[in-house]
């Protein structure tokens, strides 16, 4: 009777830490883990057969389809504006701080993430195929916009340029780098504090809930590392 | 926690203690024994449970079957309209591959007997089938995609798998052409603890142990395909 019991406990904490954990893959292995005790205890409460039934399909079978099935439903589809140091496409592959938040993104919630350029945000029917848009967009700029939810993650600023231009500080700092203009250009006094954000799209709603828990909960010392490596 | 995820915590444990408190009701295990004796007396099975779903609730086991059928030609009608993929990289860890092929052979070993004694004691074709699909499975992870399909074309399983569906119907409209009912037993009883013994039970057993294992095995094949191992 006490080992019916305690099997019972068993089995009601493995069945709360499935359902509060917050990545997929943990969860279905904890499934595997509540299989087999289900089985154990059907063994001991004089059922043989559903016991065997239970272990081959419910700690082995169901575990293996639900993990090849996560496996390719898990594609973040990212939309990119090429901006260097932030999202660029280089010969090793991708890089950029963007990037590389988006990469580690993915490897938390257990997706793949597939990159595809774009040139503008003004085309509102090819943006609207993607989850996440990145590459330098400001708060500023894409407040107004309605299909996409805004996820601020760093603090920057616009300046204004001679030609009333307004750039973020990562386009100005490479448009000076490559010398299409110099700092004289620049008109000093119209800075303005803003924030680059990721667009997320509004029908991947839970994947914009993630990512801002993500950005929330991020080791700051990484974060300072993924931007001192790519903005210096 | 949101909203959301409290209301499914709070189902999650009322259903455990709703479980937990049926565990502690249960009734003294008590077979009545006259009920029990007619059973072993009329289908020669020491395995009542078996005795009841493949002899006298067979009509019910067939249809199970035919559901069985259905879901795996689901999986496959619905996978072969994703696109299979180019690259497919088994496991080629070594440790891993010889422990995964060793549990094939000893699950196929252990279904083989669970399907055969399947009347005798604690067992039966579901079981010996899914036992042996696990280890297909296994297997079929530590091998390249043309390799299992090598082997999955040459024996042409999916063949067998239709012909063991008919060969399940047509052996349970059998008796009607010796003037019997159809369900009913043909075969001779024999004498009770023996494989060859309790009519059709361990034929029906075998069927649906061969019919569980390519159909899991199918799933399996098709999920690799085209989804590819993790």
């Amino acid at each position: 009777m006490i080992l019916e019991i305690s099997l019972g406990i068993i089995l009601i904490l493995l069945a709360l830490l499935v359902v509060l954990q917050n990545k997929p893959l943990k969860a279905i292995i904890i499934s595997g883990a509540f299989g087999a005790s289900a089985a154990i205890t059907y063994f001991f409460v004089g059922a043989p057969d559903v016991a065997m039934a239970e272990a081959s399909i419910g700690a082995v079978f169901t575990t293996f389809v639900y993990i090849v099935a996560l496996k390719h439903s898990g594609k973040l589809k990212i939309g990119y504006l090429n901006v260097p140091g932030l999202a660029e496409e280089s010969s090793q592959g991708y890089e950029g701080v963007e990037y590389e938040i988006l990469k580690l993104f993915s490897e938390d919630v257990s997706m793949t993430i597939e990159m595809h350029r774009i040139d503008s945000l003004d085309d509102k029917e090819r943006l609207t195929e993607f989850d996440i848009i990145c590459g330098g967009i400001t708060e500023k700029e894409s407040a107004d916009r309605a299909d996409f939810i805004s996820i601020p993650y760093l603090d920057t600023n616009i300046f204004q340029t001679k030609e009333g231009e307004k750039l973020d500080l990562v386009r100005i700092k490479n448009m000076i780098m490559s010398g299409s203009i110099t700092s004289s250009d620049i008109e000093q006094d119209t800075r303005e504090i803003t924030k680059y954000i990721f667009l997320v799209s509004k029908e991947s709603e839970d994947i914009g809930e993630a990512l801002r828990d993500f950005l929330q909960n991020i080791d700051r010392k990484k974060f300072d590392d993924i931007i001192r490596r790519n903005l210096g | 926690m949101n909203f959301k995820n409290l209301i499914i915590v709070i189902l999650t444990f009322l259903t455990c203690l709703i479980t937990v408190f049926s565990l502690l009701d249960i009734p003294e295990f008590r077979i009545p024994f006259e009920e029990f004796k007619k059973i072993i007396e009329e289908t020669n099975s020491p395995n009542a449970v078996t005795a009841y779903y493949l002899n006298y609730r067979l009509y019910d086991t067939m249809f199970e079957v035919f559901v069985f059928t259905l879901s795996v030609y689901g999986v496959v009608f619905f996978l072969n309209s994703v696109p299979s993929l180019e690259k497919h990289t088994p496991f080629s860890d070594p440790v891993m591959t010889f422990y995964a092929r060793f549990a094939f052979a000893l699950s196929i070993l252990s279904a083989v007997y669970i399907a055969i004694v399947g009347h005798l004691s604690p067992g039966g074709g579901f079981v010996a089938g899914i036992v042996a699909g696990t280890g297909m499975m296994l297997v079929s992870l530590t091998k390249t995609i043309d390799e299992i399909e090598k082997s999955f074309k040459i024996s042409k399983i999916s063949n067998y798998e239709k012909i063991t569906l008919l060969v399940v119907v047509l052996i349970v409209i059998f008796p009607v052409l010796m003037g019997k009912k159809s369900f009913q037993n043909f075969l001779p009883l024999g004498e009770t603890g023996k494989i060859f013994s309790a009519g059709f039970i361990p034929l029906f057993d075998l069927l649906i142990f061969l019919k569980v294992m390519f159909g899991s095995w199918s799933i399996t094949f098709y999920f690799i395909k085209h989804r590819g191992v993790v």
